[in-house]
């Protein structure tokens, strides 16, 4: 018996030398493998956010300041929707789309965001009688944005799209 | 021959850089892709820093040393480059915390032992790489003074035995770093206490065991009232120290549990001690065979009887552990056992053997037994280095260069699948998402905003919760109460989603919601895993999204922020559904 493995000659510390050099290195590989995978699996830092920064509601009209940001370093051109939602509008969403049921466009207009860059809209809103919501959506995507008919069904997809909504009084 | 020595040791060393890089790689995955502090307890831990950068007074259950070598960053470095500090170069500082199993390693007295494989293992198991690196917590600093005491008490068992007073100091780092190392060190001096005083009283009267056995005692001592002192002056009601003692101390057989153990425990371990040197049989092939089965299929029983909803988490961590840890960990014991003295071989016995009792003890406690997940790290970390003896043991019984490159082609593999399994998704982690996305960090920020402009409380669980309290320097009103460890909060989230009724609550809210949360999405309302919870169901996303007076300010995508009024309510003519 001697103290420690390193330097030791006999027999027992020859054998297993080849397998000491697989396993290390082909751990190695193996693991650079798992985290070269890892890091191409990354999820997307960037992000956009749509937020309300003010809402303000008259007898027939309601006016809402909405703040939309790109936090990514992408450019985003998307579709900025306003919609009025009444008794039977409903929002239903699963893993892939957002659809928005009996809902009126009120407007739409593109909108483009530049990478870091953060906006502040005030919207007016002409009021139905009626109307029980307002809902706004921003898509940056506009290929996925799937309508049926003006007060039909819009379905978007929901990784590109951000959307807010208030109850009116 | 000296370019061979010196060929010889050059191998060596690039082994050893070949195992560091590994660890440093593995512990790099989490900030490299997400760019943020992995895991949601940093952000609690965190967010008590900075309410002691500001003066203010707040509980430091697990001891004050994280949080303060953290505050000295933060006060001479500044914010930003202090989050950049504990975010890159962190995991990477932590990844020399598993060096004391190496130590350890180094002081085995037999030729066929290679260190290097010891540091292998400490690099790769997927628990060690998950809880010393890849989350920056207390429980990493503790696990180094712990492994260090182990090392320093190893020295003083085998050598001389004035090593015990660097054990000592060692040993009293641990307890100002974190309550359950500390916790685990009691337990290991109590069992080396107990076995070599039968040692001691039996085979050997010697005054240099007389000396380690006055040390082990008064070493229990120090760290029984370190850990007091911490709990007294840091905050009591998070310590959790305190809370098993508490209801250890509540167990009315107890005293009568204790005093048989403390007489039977020694027997129990000279006698094993003792039949695994006569025992002629064990054979690598069938240590293999015998601990997969068991090592698989008590968990997965275990599990399904007391919480079945763990089973994948269990087994996506005992499977890989199962085939590429144990088996070697049992062969390198018994060969470890043959090889050396009876007592030398006390040294790894006792402690084994008391950290198993301590296993059954806490799963037999109603309410407390999920506490049994905290206790592998530690139990892990002290086998390591019988792990790299065996897989020492195992690679000089190679006997034809064929075996050794397809052994090494195997056992590979068993290496991938204990580093692969480090970072689970939800559905292989209880339903819970470790990471943080960068705009669930913004939804927080302006969650908070929003509670302060409405004056109202925010309701989220406890991953989004820590966010709230990391980025209000714990000023947020969050409903959810992080310190119940053992009852779940009744906040508006965790009632929905263990009773998937929604419902409009009495007073203003805001709701911090998460994909992370949701049931499609595979996630979980997290109250950590001692309480029940369960994930938001469709019909409660349906009830959020169409219920009049329930106002969504803020979408980022990953999630978003959801205001119930009744002010609103109040003056519309739309009913509550």
């Amino acid at each position: 018996m001697v103290s420690g493995y390193p330097l030791s000659q006999d027999r027992d510390g020859e054998k297993g030398a080849f397998f000491q050099k697989i396993i290390l290195l082909m751990s190695f590989f193996l693991i650079l493998l798992f985290t070269v995978y890892e890091f191409l699996d990354a999820p997307p830092k960037g992000f956009v956010l749509m937020k309300i920064s003010g809402f303000e509601e008259k007898q027939q009209e309601a006016s809402i300041q909405l703040v939309l940001s790109n936090n990514s370093s992408n450019r985003r051109e998307g579709i900025l929707i306003v919609l009025l939602g009444y008794e039977k509008s409903r929002v239903t969403e699963n893993t892939t789309y957002y659809r928005f049921t009996e809902f009126k466009v009120f407007n739409s207009s593109m909108l483009t965001l530049n990478p870091g860059e953060e906006k502040t809209l005030g919207l007016s809103i002409v009021l139905d009688p009626g109307a029980k919501r307002i809902v706004v959506i921003y898509c940056y995507d506009s290929n996925h944005i799937f309508q049926t008919s003006h007060h039909g069904s819009i379905m978007l997809r929901r990784d590109k799209t951000v959307w807010i909504q208030t109850w009116l009084s | 021959m000296d370019s061979n020595l010196a060929k010889l040791k050059q191998w060596q060393n690039y082994s050893l850089i070949i195992v560091f890089l590994m660890a440093v790689l593995l512990r790099m995955v989490p900030p490299i892709k997400y760019g943020l502090p992995y895991g949601f307890d940093i952000y609690e831990f965190i967010s008590r820093v900075f309410v002691l950068n500001e003066g203010g007074f707040v509980p430091l259950p697990h001891g004050p040393l994280f949080y303060y070598i953290q505050l000295v960053i933060l006060k001479a470095v500044g914010y930003d480059l202090f989050i950049k500090i504990l975010t890159f170069l962190e995991p990477i500082v932590f990844s020399f915390f598993i060096l004391p199993p190496y130590f350890i390693s180094k002081q085995f007295k037999t030729s066929r032992n290679r260190p290097v494989y010891t540091l292998l293992y400490a690099a790769t198991v997927n628990l060690l790489v998950h809880q010393i690196g890849s989350v920056i917590i207390p429980e990493g600093l503790g696990i180094l003074f712990y492994g260090l005491t182990i090392f320093f008490s190893m020295k003083a068992i085998m050598g001389d035995w004035r090593w015990m007073f660097p054990a000592m100091f060692s040993g009293f780092l641990t307890a100002m770093s974190h309550h359950l190392s500390v916790f685990q060190l009691i337990l290991f001096f109590t069992s080396l206490f107990l076995s070599y005083l039968y040692h001691y009283l039996r085979y050997e009267r010697t005054n240099r065991l007389l000396h380690l056995l006055i040390l082990f005692f008064l070493n229990v001592v120090l760290l029984l009232a370190s850990s007091a002192s911490v709990w007294s002056s840091m905050g009591e009601e998070e310590n959790m120290l305190r809370l098993l003692l508490t209801m250890v101390i509540g167990n009315s057989f107890l005293p009568f549990m204790l005093m048989v153990g403390a007489i039977v425990f020694p027997i129990v371990i000279i006698e094993i001690a003792k039949f695994v040197k006569r025992y002629e049989k064990f054979t690598f092939t069938k240590t293999f065979i015998s601990i997969l089965v068991v090592s698989v299929i008590i968990p997965s029983v275990l599990t399904i009887v007391f919480k079945p909803e763990a089973l994948q988490t269990i087994l996506w961590f005992t499977l890989p552990i199962s085939l590429g840890f144990l088996p070697f960990t049992i062969h390198g014991f018994i060969q470890y056992c043959k090889e050396g003295s009876l007592y030398e071989t006390v040294f790894f016995l006792a402690p084994l053997v008391i950290f198993m009792v301590e296993a059954s003890f806490l799963l037999s406690l109603e309410g407390y037994r999920m506490l049994i997940y905290r206790i592998p790290t530690f139990v892990i970390f002290f086998a390591t280095p019988l792990a790299g003896y065996g897989l020492s043991c195992f690679s000089s019984e190679l006997n034809r260069i064929e075996k050794e490159y397809l052994a090494g082609m195997v056992i590979s593999y068993f290496i991938l699948s204990l580093a692969f399994t480090s970072y689970p998704k939800p559905e292989f982690a209880y339903g819970v998402k470790e990471s943080i996305n960068w705009s669930e960090i913004a939804l927080a920020e302006d969650a908070y905003s929003y509670s302060l402009a409405f004056n109202t409380g925010i309701d989220t669980d406890n991953r989004l919760g820590v966010i709230l309290m990391f980025l209000s320097h714990r000023k947020a009103c969050w409903i959810g109460n992080i310190t119940s460890w053992f009852l779940p909060s009744n906040s508006w989230l965790v009632n929905v989603s263990l009773s998937g009724k929604p419902y409009f609550p009495e007073e203003d809210l805001l709701i911090l919601f998460s994909n992370s949360m949701r049931e499609i999405f595979g996630g979980k309302v997290l109250n950590l895993v001692t309480k029940p919870s369960g994930s938001i169901t469709e019909e409660v996303v349906e009830y959020l999204n169409n219920s009049p007076g329930i106002d969504r300010l803020g979408d980022a995508n990953d999630g978003a922020i959801y205001l119930f009024s009744w002010k609103k309510l109040n003056q519309s003519s739309v009913e509550t559904p």
